[in-house]
């Protein structure tokens, strides 16, 4: 069981990723913009971070840089419908863990979630 | 001046006379003994007193005498000579007033004779310029309506970066585009450096894309060519639209699965509100383009096309006009051989029940090829007997201007394309950009009153630009009665109005990057620096006042205010007392002052500030 963040503005995608996270046993909060992702994250420090790029706001690529310059970063799995190579090799290159492309299976999902959590 | 000279004549007059005594006296005195010289010493010294009353009465005398010749003959002459140099310069329809001694009245009719044949030369002239102007014209508006039909924006701008032509999508990119303006003002000037050092390459900017070219003849300057950005450059944020889209709907589906009936509620709703929005995804990219255009001009399109078939012009009849939007090409290439063999072929067209009809008749039968093409605009279309019904959807509204600005022409001066390197003073005034302007105000204290009215039109040099500004500003206040009289507004007009505050600023926008001109511009400088301060806008100038050039130009006219001018060059007076009725009224005092200044030698803008300061109102002013 872990502390998972989820930052993602849309509740379509938001909602299964949230039910199907708690069925895993985890404890899951989420916030809808980036600004709203960072403070949650000081509050609960969570160990797992699923992030959207496409935020209002702040965008995702800057909330991965302010997570990765924490004393503790949670390791961050960003899923975005942005998946062309240069911005999946951005999005590693600033220090997320993995990246998703959408549209992707929930399995597939979780199976990174769990390899991230080891 | 006059005077001057009058009192000069008289003392030489004088000097002679007294000199002419002087001599006789030293003659007759040198020929006496001295006995006779001592008596006439004593005779003469006894009849002093009445000697002085001789000369005063000689200087009477001829002052009297010369008095006509100086105030009358000299006075008269250069007079004369002044209103004869309207007449070659300015006004050609201009008379001498018969007035003065008779040889100068005569010289004055035959003066009036030359002028007359002058005239009617200059007409003849008149007529073959204008004939060879039409000839050009049409060049011109062929040009003009070549550049207005493009489907970009064309700027041409001079090596200095001054505008010289631009078309109508060109100010729709960049609405505050004007002739002779800079575009480095306007754009920014890195940008422009690295789109003229990779000509071809198209740069994206935010509402539009820009492309450089540089010119290497006419004097280098650089085209500019300014389209909308094309679909296909949003492409990618489609297939990321997609891709969010399918992303939700794969999770939502694969979790369903997975959560009680109960409880899928808030899950169902989801996936139903994703499978909208995907649908009107797709319904947006496949929505064909169209343009909008009014039911007239399709129905003239239509007609051209089918008259190259039939051989003769089918009769057109659009009573009342409506507005669709429809790809005009794709339904014109679809029409095919509609008409039957006819002696005549009618199109007719209304607004039908919210829609557009048009009804093209007498048709045998519709290709196929057609019909599709009218489904595919979202219109229907069917056979009545021999008429063809077609139906379009109608627009709300007209389209937007922009869409029609292509039909309008371009604006160009082809004399910015060589930009004088010289600095301001040394520019002829001929080269140079100006802003006329008026004011009105609600009194005549600058400190205490305010602006209220601005017009303004632009020049270059004594050619108006269609470009003009025209403003009302509420002041805020009552307009005291006195200054309502002079240009008839009242507070109650202006309520409702912009302040001044939010006009202010246009207004310097307007005027940037030109010379200030106005008919006793002193008045409305002191205005505009004293509202520009209150808004750290700084009005600068040098200022051209036709007052003053005026002045200059006729020293001895009893007025030199606007309507004198207007009279004097032949400028119809209209609308006297508004800004812009003023303004117009001094652009073409203005433009019509120039020739005359020329040939007083005041060329350069330099020479002729120079010689307004000379003038007595201006040194009374402007100290």
């Amino acid at each position: 069981m872990a502390r998972i963040l989820i930052v993602e503005d849309e509740a379509s995608i938001r909602l299964p990723l949230e039910y199907i996270l708690r069925q895993e046993g985890h404890q899951v909060a989420w916030a809808e913009s980036g600004e709203e992702g960072l403070r949650l994250a000081e509050r609960l420090q969570p160990e797992l971070v699923l992030l959207d790029l496409m935020l209002p706001g702040l965008d995702g690529f800057e909330v991965l840089q302010q997570l990765k310059a924490r004393q503790k970063p949670p390791r961050v799995l960003i899923l975005s419908a942005r998946g062309r190579e240069v911005e999946r090799a951005k999005g590693l290159a600033l220090g997320a863990e993995a990246y998703l492309v959408k549209p992707f299976g929930l399995e597939e999902m979780l199976a990174e979630v769990r390899r991230l959590l080891e | 001046m006059n005077l001057l000279r009058f009192a000069a004549a008289l003392a030489l007059g004088l000097v002679l006379l007294l000199g002419f005594w002087l001599a006789t006296y030293y003659l007759l005195f040198s020929a006496l003994s001295p006995e006779g010289q001592t008596l006439l010493q004593k005779a003469l010294y006894e009849r002093v007193p009445a000697l002085l009353l001789l000369v005063l009465l000689l200087v009477g005398v001829l002052g009297l005498m010369l008095q006509p010749l100086f105030l009358g003959y000299l006075a008269a002459s250069r007079a004369l000579a002044r209103e004869a140099e309207v007449i070659l310069e300015a006004n050609p329809k201009h008379r001498l007033r018969l007035k003065g001694p008779w040889e100068l009245r005569e010289l004055g009719q035959l003066i009036n004779r030359l002028a007359e044949r002058h005239e009617a030369r200059e007409e003849e002239l008149k007529a073959r310029i204008e004939a060879a102007k039409r000839t050009l014209l049409e060049e011109r508006n062929r040009l003009a309506a070549l550049l207005g039909q493009l489907p970009q924006g064309v700027i041409l701008a001079n090596r200095l970066g001054q505008v010289v032509l631009y078309n109508p999508i060109a100010k729709g990119f960049l609405p505050g585009l004007a002739l002779g303006k800079s575009l480095y003002g306007l754009l920014d000037r890195h940008l422009l450096v690295h789109a003229l050092e990779a000509p071809g390459l198209p740069f994206r900017l935010e509402d539009f894309r820009l492309q450089a070219l540089k010119l290497e003849e006419a004097g280098g300057g650089f085209v500019l060519m300014l389209t909308q950005p094309e679909a296909e450059q949003d492409l990618g944020a489609l297939f990321r639209q997609l891709r969010a889209r399918t992303g939700a709907l794969r999770s939502l589906a694969e979790v369903l699965p997975r959560v009680p009936p109960a409880e899928q509620g808030p899950f169902l709703a989801l996936l139903r509100q994703e499978a909208e929005r995907l649908a009107e995804l797709l319904r947006q990219e496949e929505a064909p383009r169209r343009e909008a255009q009014s039911l007239k001009a399709l129905a003239l399109a239509l007609a051209r096309a089918l008259e190259d078939r039939l051989g003769f012009a089918p009769g057109l009849d659009v009573s009342e006009e409506t507005y669709v939007a429809v790809d005009r090409a794709a339904l014109l290439q679809a029409l095919g051989p509609l008409a039957r063999e006819a002696e005549g072929f009618y199109i007719q067209g209304r607004p039908w029940k919210g829609l557009a009809r048009l009804e093209l008749f007498p048709v045998a039968q519709v290709p196929p090829a057609f019909l599709q093409a009218v489904s595919q605009q979202g219109g229907e279309a069917w056979l009545e007997g021999e008429r063809l019904v077609l139906l379009l959807p109608s627009l709300a509204e007209p389209p937007a201007p922009a869409s029609r600005a292509g039909e309008r022409p371009p604006t160009f001066d082809l004399r910015l394309l060589e930009p004088p390197d010289r600095e301001l003073l040394q520019r002829p005034l001929r080269s140079l950009l100006y802003t006329a302007f008026d004011l009105e105000t609600t009194g005549l204290d600058p400190e205490r009153d305010s602006i209220i009215a601005i017009g303004a039109v632009r020049l270059l040099g004594d050619r108006l630009l269609e470009e003009s500004f025209e403003a009302l500003a509420d002041p805020g206040r009552p307009i005291p009665i006195a200054a309502t009289q002079i240009h008839d507004l009242t507070w109650e007009d202006l309520q409702g109005k912009p302040r001044l505050e939010e006009v202010l600023p246009q207004f310097y926008r307007f005027q940037e990057e030109t010379l200030l001109l106005a008919h006793n511009g002193a008045f409305d400088l002191a205005f505009l620096q004293k509202a520009g301060q209150r808004q750290g806008l700084a009005f600068r100038g040098p200022l051209l006042d036709t007052l003053l050039l005026g002045q200059v130009l006729f020293p001895e006219a009893p007025s030199h205010s606007l309507e004198a001018l207007c009279t004097r060059f032949g400028v119809p007076v209209l609308g006297r007392h508004t800004a812009l009725g003023d303004t117009l009224m001094t652009a073409e005092v203005f433009c019509r002052m120039l020739p005359l200044l020329e040939g007083r030698g005041l060329v350069t803008l330099g020479q002729t500030l120079e010689a307004m300061g000379k003038t007595p109102l201006a040194r009374l002013r402007y100290a």
